[in-house]
């Protein structure tokens, strides 16, 4: 239910994403909140980083972000 | 910026002469302009010739007019009695121009001489006629502050001194200045609406040559308005103004002079609400009818359509002003 | 740590320490927030385990009943290093022999480089390295993007040197705008789609709450891309010794910069020191080291000298973030008397090349029990969005708040009365109900007129109301306070000050905590070298970092106790410090004074590290702003005269540096609304006013008076203010627009252009 109210989730889930994967919640002191919801409206900014370039384009030159920031993609660390 | 040359000159000849040594070399006056052109590579002399120290910085009355030193600041100008009392327009240009810094350095000379604000011109990507190019990129583009009048091209800026406005109004000269002698030059006839072969430069001066002095007739007995519609209060430039000068007879207006400023690649001439002026009588129906004439022949580009109402907006208040009638 | 979650998306989430219902007066949560299920129904807290409970020292040291400094108006401590220059930002960090770098950047929104040639560069005078950032065949994504770098002796000639780098680009289609991009016919310019639907959403039953209906409105919202246009522009200063780097950098994160540079650079992180002692604005795009303080200190290293790379205001437009844009075609609807039936919305925006919007929390605050949503993220060839000051937040409101004010119309019902009956359900962190009528008497709300100024003449005035809501609240910092012997007191923590005036709270709460005036004790924060905390972002740094030093002081407090309580005879738990002595509870004249405490230390120092508590803190909090408003309807300008904020954020702990997060965020706001606009040629993709001159903002005489109501709930503990007051103001304004001149004022920013178009339009046949 919880995946459905949201159009998007900044969840970013060890094992499935990039290791390297950014955003600002990840840099931010604050517990997540236990409902997805919630904590997805605060920190979904939306704007995704590589830490390894420190921009928003991965080392292949492709944007960052959770949907392509998983397994496969010949730049990701799981 | 490009590394470049300072020359200091104590004196008109010393100027000139400088600008004629090797090298392209150009006035700076306060430096409001050019220094940001330099900045940001759109201007790269290799030399720059003062004209503070050179150049006349009084104010002089001259046969019922007043002689302004073209390297007169813009603050002293504005603050001028003499110049409030003959030439109110002036007075009313200058203070609104943009910030109180800018107006502490920049000079009349700077003023009128300084180059367009467009934001194409303005940029080193775009390379456009003015910078040597061959297109003008705001017909297709961004052109919600260009011109909306004189728009044949090449070119679609709008001139962007405000000074040069009521000094044409007023019926100014300039006196020009060249190692080759001196001559004046009309306002009316300084500066130039853009051509192929003229492009490069907004007015008829030579590049060895220094504008030394606005000469002003005796205004005579007027009314006086001036009007800018401004979005910000400070820094900012404004959309369109309009300055405005009546002479009457009795209730009536004998002869009218109202000139445009930033709807055109030159201050703009309105002709025709000098027309609807003369013969009328001082209400706001006049003002209003003014302005509707002034816009008449408007043609603005894709995105600038709202100017016209501004303009007409500036024309009308600026000939209540003239009237003494309250504008908002 | 980054906060990876350790399930799948699928599962619950991370057991919360802190707990929303935890908070001091157990503040339930905001209901109805975005994409909250309808009706502001509480989260179960699925999966979540309860709060862990407060440690005894959190139970002795809550925030005190009768504070000394707490809420009061304490100024800056730094304020006049700050004003006499001694404070040293980023820029004004000098090493020896230091150079200077400088990025060479695209000057094409899209190309492929096809040569890189820095030999004339390197060969220009007082060039000491330069590098490829990015190799030939890579592509550049949009007008600045990084391509290669120089470092040299001079500021002026590392300028000239980069002139010398010689780029020769294959230009590749582009987007200056969502149309573009959207177009059926454009080429695809970014892998897997220059669009990306987000999934889908639907609540209720949409069409029958559209039969339910009165009055429906179908229209469309847009709000703007702006950038952060931080006063001090992103820079470094880096200095390697060896293999360690020590990095003065522009950043709201210490902490985040150290892990940005060491894995940007690929070096341990154990070996980055970054320091931030004063920073000028970052508003969220400073989260990050970014590429900029990366290639900083690679061209350090390089050239074995120390480098400063400062960016320069086009830079900083172009490529160090920006706001989204956020569009949506609406419907909705509302019942005869006034209640909110159906939103349908389709959303979409651009957070730049291959970045969307994030979460748009539409319908914003209001219940509406049927929700139907599709969201497009689109991608153009623009610089990439960094998040700034309340992300989402602002479009959200805008596209709600405005549409709120057209469907009141609609019911003839007063916006605040509209708004109260459609509010979610009260509570501390969300009270709506208590701030709309509270704010409205004050205004001088009784004076609106009906939509439309009457009064004759070119000046209309009109009143406009928005709200909104905000997260803050923290966790896990830590901090480090030593006592002296001599009376001294450190408290160290690795937070910033990034200009909010948290080196002074860090000292207030050490100060009323240890019963010391402010100026006894020293606030040393902004290093890597000190506690760990987190970023300065989300509103989290006072609710994280306050808790933390409150507690720490608190602990170095307890230590004293048991130093000094042998020597006045009595058991260290009936002391207390108050007022630059500690002394028995009951009995003031029972005790010494502070100075005469410390000395029981004789060689020892009491060194202490505590850190964030639950019990101290709490998340969510809630405002209303109104405005008045003269529009020109003969020019389309629009003044703003006055300006109302209402605002709590819990505990307020200075109320002074408090203001100032209000002041900033309405005045920003206001900018939103009225002057910011990033404008991309639509031609050829460039940025057309990448400065300060023709990209505008409010200067001092724009700005009216501001009035600001602080709503005080210390019984909730900190919840942070630095976003919440930036998210309203520019609905505000537009519906005190629409309210002036009746014309519907949908999309921003309110430039003349607009205000006149959106007049036409009205005479035309109206818009209502
Ligand atoms: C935010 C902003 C807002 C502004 N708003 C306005 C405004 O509202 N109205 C307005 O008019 N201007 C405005 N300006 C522009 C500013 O007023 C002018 O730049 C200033 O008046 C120029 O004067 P200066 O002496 O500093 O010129 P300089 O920069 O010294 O010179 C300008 C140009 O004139 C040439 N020059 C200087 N003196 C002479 C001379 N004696 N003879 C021949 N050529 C000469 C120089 O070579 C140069 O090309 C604004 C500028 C900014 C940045
Ligand atoms: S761009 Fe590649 S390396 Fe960077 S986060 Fe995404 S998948 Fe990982």
């Amino acid at each position: 239910m919880e995946t459905e109210e949201n159009l998007r989730s900044t969840r970013i889930v060890f094992g499935v994403h990039c290791l390297k994967i950014r955003h600002k919640g990840m840099y931010v002191s604050y517990e997540p909140d236990p409902d997805p919801a919630v904590y997805n409206e605060l920190f979904d900014s939306g704007s995704y980083w590589c830490a390894q370039t420190q921009t928003s384009f991965g080392p292949d030159g492709q944007p960052v972000r959770p949907d392509i920031c998983q397994g496969g993609r010949t730049c990701c660390a799981l | 910026m490009k590394a470049f040359a300072y020359v200091n000159p104590a004196n008109e000849k010393e100027a000139v002469a400088a600008l004629r040594d090797a090298g392209v070399a150009m006035p700076i006056g306060g430096g409001q302009d050019i220094l940001a052109r330099m900045k940001d590579y759109i201007t790269a002399p290799d030399r720059l010739v003062n004209i503070k120290n050179a150049l006349d910085a009084t104010i002089t009355p001259v046969a019922g007019g007043l002689r302004i030193g073209a390297a007169v600041k813009i603050v002293d100008l504005a603050e001028n009695a003499q110049v409030s009392r003959l030439y109110p327009n002036i007075s009313a240009a200058a203070i609104e121009v943009g910030t109180p810094q800018i107006r502490n350095q920049g000079t009349v000379g700077g003023n009128i001489n300084q180059r367009p604000r467009c934001w194409y011109f303005k940029n080193e990507e775009f390379l456009c006629y003015k910078k040597g190019g061959n297109r003008c990129f705001a017909p297709a583009g961004e052109n919600q502050y260009h011109a909306i009048f004189g728009n044949d091209g090449p070119s679609h800026i709008v001139h962007p001194s405000s000074l040069a406005v009521p000094f044409l109004a007023y019926g100014a000269k300039f006196r020009v200045v060249s190692a080759s002698g001196e001559r004046e030059v009309a306002a009316a006839n300084f500066f130039t609406l853009p051509t192929l072969q003229n492009v490069l430069k907004e007015n008829v001066l030579a590049d060895d040559e220094l504008l030394t002095h606005v000469i002003l007739p005796a205004p005579g007995t007027a009314r006086h308005g001036h009007y800018e519609v401004r979005y910000k209060e400070s820094h900012d430039w404004p959309l369109a103004f309009a300055t405005v000068i009546l002479k009457m007879s009795g209730q009536t207006i004998s002869s009218a002079s109202v000139v445009l400023g930033a709807v055109a690649p030159i201050p703009w001439r309105s002709e025709e609400a000098e027309r609807a002026l003369v013969g009328k009588t001082l209400s706001e129906a006049t003002a209003a009818a003014a302005g509707e004439a002034a816009v008449r022949g408007a043609a603005p580009l894709s995105r600038n359509g709202y100017k016209v109402q501004v303009t007409k907006t500036a024309v009308k208040r600026a000939v209540m002003r003239a009237a003494g009638l309250r504008t908002v | 740590m980054p906060n990876f979650d350790q399930q799948p998306p699928a599962g619950g989430g991370a057991p919360t320490p802190q707990g929303r219902g935890g908070a001091p007066g157990g503040a339930p949560p905001a209901g109805g927030r975005g994409a909250a299920p309808a009706g502001g129904a509480a989260p179960q807290g699925r999966g979540a385990a309860p709060p862990a409970p407060p440690s005894a020292l959190a139970l002795k040291y809550p925030w005190p009943a009768k504070p000394v400094l707490l809420g009061t108006r304490v100024k800056r401590i730094d304020g006049p290093d700050k004003v006499t220059g001694r404070a040293k930002y980023t820029h004004d960090i000098n090493r020896p022999g230091m150079l200077y770098g400088r990025i060479i950047r695209s000057p094409l929104p899209h190309a492929r480089i096809v040569s890189i040639d820095l030999s004339a560069a390197l060969k220009a005078p007082g060039v000491k390295a330069a590098y490829n950032v990015k190799e030939p065949g890579a592509q550049v994504m949009y007008q600045g993007d990084t391509v290669a770098a120089v470092a040299a002796d001079t500021e002026e000639r590392t300028k000239d040197a980069a002139r010398l780098v010689k780029v020769e680009y294959e230009a590749l289609p582009h987007f200056a705008n969502e149309e573009q991009a959207m177009d059926p016919d454009a080429p695809v310019v970014f892998m897997g789609g220059n669009t990306r639907p987000g999934t889908a959403q639907d609540v209720g039953d949409i069409e029958a709450g559209f039969k339910q209906s009165a009055h429906i409105i179908e229209a469309t919202y847009y709000t703007h891309v702006i950038t952060h246009v931080c006063l001090e522009s992103h820079s470094i200063v880096a200095e390697w010794e060896g293999d360690k780097l020590t990095a003065w950098c522009s950043t709201q994160g210490v902490f985040p910069s150290q892990q940005g540079l060491a894995m940007g650079l690929g070096i341990p992180a154990a070996n980055v020191r970054v320091i931030t002692q004063y920073m000028g604005g970052g508003f969220g795009s400073k989260l990050q080291a970014g590429a900029e303080a990366v290639i900083g200190a690679k061209l350090s290293q390089m050239a074995k000298l120390p480098v400063k790379l400062t960016l320069d205001r086009k830079e900083e437009h172009l490529d160090t973030g920006n706001r989204p844009s956020a569009g949506a075609k609406v419907k909705a609807g509302v019942t005869a008397d006034g209640t909110l039936t159906s939103y349908q919305a389709d959303s979409w925006g651009t957070g730049g090349a291959g970045q969307g919007v994030g979460n748009l929390p539409i319908p914003y605050i209001y219940t509406f029990p049927n929700r139907k949503r599709t969201h497009k993220d689109v991608y153009i060839n623009s610089g990439t969005q960094r998040p700034m000051r309340a992300p989402g937040h602002p479009q959200a409101c805008f596209l709600t708040e405005v549409l709120m004010d057209e469907l009141a119309d609609r019911v003839k019902m007063d916006p605040v009365e509209f708004r109260i009956k459609n509010a979610p359900v009260q509570v501390p962190s969300a009270m709506y109900r208590t701030y709309l009528p509270e704010g409205a008497k004050l205004f001088g709300w009784d004076k609106r007129h009906a939509t439309g100024d009457p009064t004759p003449g070119p000046i209309k005035t009109g009143f406009g109301v928005s709200v909104h809501t905000w997260g803050g609240g923290g966790s896990g910092t830590q901090a480090h306070c030593d006592i002296m012997a001599d009376g001294t007191v450190v408290m160290k923590c690795g937070t910033q000050d990034i200009g909010t005036g948290t080196r002074t709270i860090v000292a207030l709460v050490t100060a009323e905590t240890l019963g010391l005036p402010i100026t006894a004790v020293r606030a040393e924060i902004g290093d890597t070298n000190y506690p760990r905390s987190g970023g300065s972002g989300g509103s989290t740094t006072a609710p994280s970092a306050m808790p933390a030093i409150r507690l720490t002081a608190a602990k170095a407090l307890e230590a004293l106790f048991v130093k000094v309580a042998p020597t006045l005879g009595v058991s260290a738990d009936t002391l207390v410090a108050t007022n630059g002595r500690i002394h028995v509870k009951d009995d003031p004249t029972k005790g010494v004074t502070w100075k005469d405490a410390c000395k029981t230390l004789g060689a020892d120092t009491i060194s202490v590290d505590h850190m964030w508590e639950a019990g101290l803190s709490s998340v969510n909090s809630s405002g209303a702003q109104f405005t008045e408003v003269a529009v020109d309807i003969e020019t389309g300008i629009v003044k703003v005269k006055r300006i109302l904020a209402i605002q709590d954020c819990g505990l307020v702990v200075d109320r002074l540096t408090c203001e100032s997060q209000i002041y900033g965020g309405v005045i920003s706001s206001m900018n939103f609304a009225l002057y910011e606009d990033r404008i991309l040629d639509r031609v050829t993709g460039q940025m057309v006013n990448p400065n300060m001159e023709m990209y505008l903002l409010a200067g001092m005489s724009d700005i009216p008076k501001i009035d600001i109501i602080l709503k005080d709930m210390p019984e909730r503990g900190v919840v942070g203010v630095g976003e919440p007051p930036t998210v309203s103001l520019s609905a505000a304004i537009a519906n005190a627009v629409r309210n002036a001149t009746g014309a519907a004022i949908r999309s921003l920013p309110l430039h003349p252009h607009k205000i006149l178009a959106a007049i036409e339009q009205q005479k035309a046949g109206g818009t209502l």
